[in-house]
């Protein structure tokens, strides 16, 4: 038995304290996941506190099938995208695998935030927030969380396939608004 | 390096970067300097966190949750039982084979003020615990 199943183990026969660890351990991950999707940045601890509530009502499901980060990340990815379908108005279903390689609402960057934007840095983040639900998600995952296609796959209930498919076309679009602005900015 | 196509060079960083090898260069391609900017920047932790005590304020409010479920389990086994009760006065009717409803409606009758005296004490110590107790234990 490892050490992540002796946790759960003393979790389901109802220890405090190894929750209370577990909180601990995984906290940054239900962050970096529930961050990049509510944009609402006084909600965010709510809805972190909701997915710990239901990973510590669901644990005695878990059969550690998968690891316990990508089983962790499944419950925030839902409970984050449950939360925004019923808080705002903005469309979480992806794109087709053959969708549209401009973003809805005329691309990533237009002219004015080119301005507004100082600094390229700033630009590119506010350019991924304008990214869709499940690229911003899979961006985390790959990115700052390290997860393979796989288990970035199981957390999101993506096909491997459209996971990579999906990380290349955001990078894409993130490169094309940043080659836009570094052009703007020669002109200024 | 070669002229490649978008994926390809993604692919390309990405094996390097897992290797820990940046492939920045003054002559390194502008294309490819901007993807290890955006890499660079994805790998970047951000700078907003969770409270302190977060850990502690979800086992909390798991506790909490917990109590009110009991509690909620215990009203309705007590609902269960209020309900037996009366069907477990007919059960006794048909065992003793009186035939008459009211007959054994009227036998209770006699301890009725002991029977009343009984559920308001019962009443009245759960409204006590609820008020005194546990307010105090969790404020």
């Amino acid at each position: 038995m490892n050490d992540e199943e002796g946790l759960v183990r003393r979790i389901i026969l109802g220890d405090v304290r190894a929750y209370q660890t577990l909180v601990e351990r995984y906290q940054r991950l239900v962050l970096h996941m529930v961050g990049r999707i509510v944009h609402q940045s006084e909600d965010i601890e709510d809805v972190c506190q909701e997915v710990f509530i239901k990973v510590y009502r669901h644990l005695p499901d878990y059969k550690f099938g998968s690891k316990l980060s990508t089983w962790i990340a499944s419950i925030a990815y839902r409970t984050a995208i449950n939360y925004i379908k019923k808080t705002s108005r903005e469309p979480v279903s992806g794109f087709s695998e053959q969708g549209p390689e401009e973003l809805p609402n005329s691309g990533l960057a237009n002219p004015e935030e080119m301005l507004m934007h100082q600094d390229w840095k700033a630009f590119l983040h506010a350019q991924i927030d304008k990214l869709p639900v499940q690229y911003r998600t899979i961006l985390t995952l790959y990115h700052l969380e390290e997860l393979s296609y796989e288990e970035i796959g199981q957390a999101t209930g993506l096909p491997e396939g459209t996971v990579k498919n999906y990380l290349f076309r955001a990078r894409k679009l993130l490169k094309e608004a940043l080659l836009r602005y570094k052009n703007s900015e020669q002109w200024r | 390096m070669k002229e490649e196509n978008d994926d390809e060079l993604q692919a390309w960083l990405d094996e390097q970067n897992r290797l820990g090898q940046k492939p920045l260069s003054p002559e390194t391609d502008e294309k490819l300097r901007l993807y290890q900017q955006i890499f660079d920047e994805l790998s970047t932790e951000p700078p907003v966190g969770l409270s302190y005590g977060f850990s502690a304020a979800v086992v909390r409010q798991i506790q909490k949750s917990d109590v009110v479920r009991r509690e909620r389990r215990a009203y309705a086994v007590l609902g269960f039982c209020l309900l037996l009760m009366p069907l477990a006065a007919l059960a006794m009717q048909a065992v003793f084979r009186n035939p008459d409803l009211m007959e054994t409606f009227r036998a209770l009758d006699v301890v009725k003020f002991p029977a009343l005296f009984i559920l308001l004490l019962l009443v009245l110590i759960q409204w006590a615990d609820r008020r005194f107790v546990k307010r105090k234990l969790n404020p």
